[in-house]
């Protein structure tokens, strides 16, 4: 929160929204997060009520907290965005959803990989038909674990392996460029597993699936990630014209590998992309802000889109190598 | 007799190495780490053969044979910097005195003369600059770690060593698989520099000899050993192996490089460099020709694809990098006799290939 979050909606403060509250079970960090965001109140998670003064909560706890504390926003009518994953299992999201759906009210998740330019160009790139015929998708992404966590969650919590943690965001950047987001009727099945350990929170995971969805046919997925060692950095898409490359990190454009060029693919143009991380960041905010204003207004970020992701998640972290 | 040592820095990826040449040695080891959740992420494989312990129990140790050390400080505010550097030294030193180590054996790197070698790499004391707080803390550390080691009669080992390379390397191999993949740059056209390298596994060969070594003859050596067995190699050599199991089609992007500063000549052609920037890239007519939906994109004004017919502009952040790519200046092994490398540089390559074909950075689609 402190990290990502807290400086864009400072930076927002003054034009979309404005912060009211910050909670922490750490009152210290709530008191840090407050001041640098001018909100009013600080202190421990507090019950809410309909008629307390806010159009949203904002929830960045370790994952298996997201369900808890947005049940409790939903149940008073507001709006809610939650850190990635979503939660901790696709159960769990469709029970959210389903509340949500009843109170009228809206649930974001904070993937803003979705909206970086290259991911964006990268969806538009496939749905043209670029590739051809899909044939093979890798998301890979590792590197040493080389930072101080608050707590030892990574390695004692079930869900703070590295599955939840840079698997969702890396399955999803996949899952989104091929648009399966948007599709009803994707199948898949996990055909193959390895962890180390063998048991969550895994530090390391290789995971080879088979999908099948009305606009791809089926194709192969496989997905590598590792918090013990680096990795290539990003999703490759093989079809049948080449094979297309969007790095993990920030990046302004995805790399077309076709015929023997090496085609650096840019904005046409429409508007103005995010120049960084940061500004990715930035954007998200702004589109939740938007959304919340405006019930009708579609976005990327709505927790509809995430119901196929947390299946595959639910699928990998079950599953126990062979 | 079962010889103990004492690691300090146990999670970083040469100390992993070294712990593992250590352990088939017949060594018993004790790795130190601040950090139990990372030591746990780290030190996985050796978790049933090493003691973990935080700093204030590895004072505790007793009869341990040396202490070697691989942590530096790498992140802190300006204010705490020097603080935390002195403390981690003095946790070291302090560490070999109280479990009555018979050496220390400190690895530090060759960025001591500056990334560039700027200054000439003599295997002796080097001067503090101020500058850059990666230099600056291994500069910190050896005077500190030399000066409370002397005054302990500690004989003593500063292992100055050349870029590590080897299967996952951060900095040598991986950094430069991501930027074929990503097509950026891997070094500035015509100025291939010299490698400098060392290959991991030998670096850990080497530290398991000096901390065999007999006191006498460490002592007569002098505390600086310089470690690059594969220093005159250039660049190009390294990455050649990584592109042929990336499987990628052409050479390695490689950047135009900077005016040198100085004659008007000089400073005209980087004027004429900068106004040519815009010609860095070739709109891909003709692929849009070939392809269908290149043309309705383009006609949809909905993306601009771009053949890259040449380097792109460099970028600040890559700077650092390039420049290392470029360094014309050769940093010499000086290493104990009659230590010779196990691995050479074929047989390194191949495994680094391996290690790359592995790691998702193939660009080939894999068979069925």
């Amino acid at each position: 929160m402190q990290r990502l979050h807290a400086p864009a909606l400072r930076l927002l403060g003054d034009s979309s929204s404005s912060v009211r509250g910050c909670f922490d079970v750490d009152l210290e960090n709530a008191r840090t997060v407050a001041e640098a965001t001018s909100a009013t109140v600080a202190g421990p998670p507090a019950a809410v009520g309909p008629g307390d003064p806010v159009d949203a909560a904002i929830i960045a706890t370790p994952p298996e907290a997201h369900a808890e504390h947005a049940q409790r926003y939903l149940s008073a009518a507001k709006h809610v965005f939650v850190e990635k994953p979503a939660t901790i299992s696709a159960a769990e999201l469709d029970q959210l959803r389903e509340l949500a759906g009843r109170m009228g009210r809206r649930i974001f998740v904070g993937h803003f990989r979705r909206l970086f330019p290259s991911v964006q160009i990268a969806r538009r790139l496939v749905s043209l038909g670029a590739l051809g015929r899909l044939v093979r998708v890798e998301a890979t992404e590792g590197f040493r674990w080389d930072w101080e966590p608050r707590s030892n969650y990574v390695v004692e919590s079930p869900y703070g392996g590295v599955v939840h943690d840079t698997g969702s965001h890396l399955i999803d950047m996949a899952v989104f460029i091929l648009a399966l987001d948007e599709e009803p009727d994707v199948r898949f099945e996990l055909t193959s597993v390895e962890k180390t350990p063998a048991s969550e929170p895994s530090q390391h995971c290789e995971a080879e699936l088979t999908l099948e969805s009305p606009r791809h046919g089926a194709f192969v997925a496989r997905v590598m990630l590792s918090r013990m060692g680096p990795l290539a950095m990003g999703v490759k898409i093989w079809g049948e014209n080449g094979v297309l490359f969007i790095p993990a990190r920030f990046a302004a454009a995805p790399v077309l590998r076709t015929a023997g060029h090496r085609l650096l693919v840019s904005e046409g143009g429409q508007g103005a992309a995010p120049a960084s991380m940061w500004h990715s960041v930035v954007r998200m905010h702004e589109e939740f802000a938007a959304a919340v204003q405006d019930p009708h207004r579609d976005t990327v970020l709505d927790a509809r889109r995430f119901s196929l992701l947390m299946r595959i998640l639910d699928e990998i972290w079950a599953a126990t190598p062979a | 007799v079962t010889r103990k040592a004492i690691v300090f820095g146990a999670t970083n990826y040469v100390g992993g190495w070294t712990i593992r040449a250590l352990l088939d040695a017949g060594w018993e080891v004790v790795g130190v780490s601040r950090n139990p959740a990372l030591a746990s992420i780290l030190l996985q494989e050796y978790e049933d053969r090493i003691e973990l312990v935080d700093p204030v129990e590895a004072k505790r140790q007793d009869d341990a044979s040396a202490v070697l050390n691989f942590a530096y400080v790498k992140e802190a505010d300006m204010e705490d910097f020097y603080r935390l550097n002195r403390s981690l030294i003095d946790a070291v030193v302090d560490t070999a005195v109280a479990s009555r180590a018979e050496r220390v054996v400190h690895t530090s790197t060759l960025a001591v003369f500056g990334y560039e070698l700027n200054v000439t790499p003599r295997p002796a004391y080097v001067r503090w600059r101020s500058g850059d707080p990666y230099v600056e803390s291994k500069i910190l550390a050896e005077h500190r770690l030399l000066r409370r080691t002397t005054r302990s009669g500690l004989p003593t080992a500063i292992v100055r060593l050349g870029n590590v390379i080897g299967p996952g390397a951060p900095s040598w191999v991986a950094e430069p698989a991501q930027r074929i993949l990503d097509d950026r740059p891997v070094g500035y056209q015509d100025r291939d520099g010299l490698s400098n390298a060392t290959y991991l596994e030998n670096v850990a060969d080497y530290l398991a000899f000096v901390l065999d070594a007999p006191r006498e003859s460490l002592e007569a050596f002098g505390p600086y050993h310089h470690l690059a067995e594969l220093a005159s190699h250039r660049w190009a050599e390294v990455l050649e192996p990584i592109a042929r199991a990336m499987k990628v089609e052409g050479r390695p992007t490689r950047a135009t490089p900077p005016a040198r500063a100085g004659s008007p000549v000089t400073a005209l052609r980087g004027r004429v460099s900068r106004g040519r920037a815009g010609g860095y890239f070739r709109a891909a007519f003709g692929v849009a020709g070939r392809f269908e939906w290149v043309r309705r994109a383009v006609d949809r004004g909905r993306v601009r694809p771009w053949e890259l017919t040449r380097p792109l502009p460099v970028r600040p952040e890559d700077e650092g990098f390039l420049r290392i790519m470029s360094v014309p200046r050769r940093f010499p092994s000086h290493v104990m006799a009659p230590w010779t490398p196990k691995v050479d540089f074929e047989d390194a390559g191949r495994r680094i290939a391996d290690w790359v074909a592995s790691a998702g950075y193939s660009l080939r689609l894999p068979p069925g």
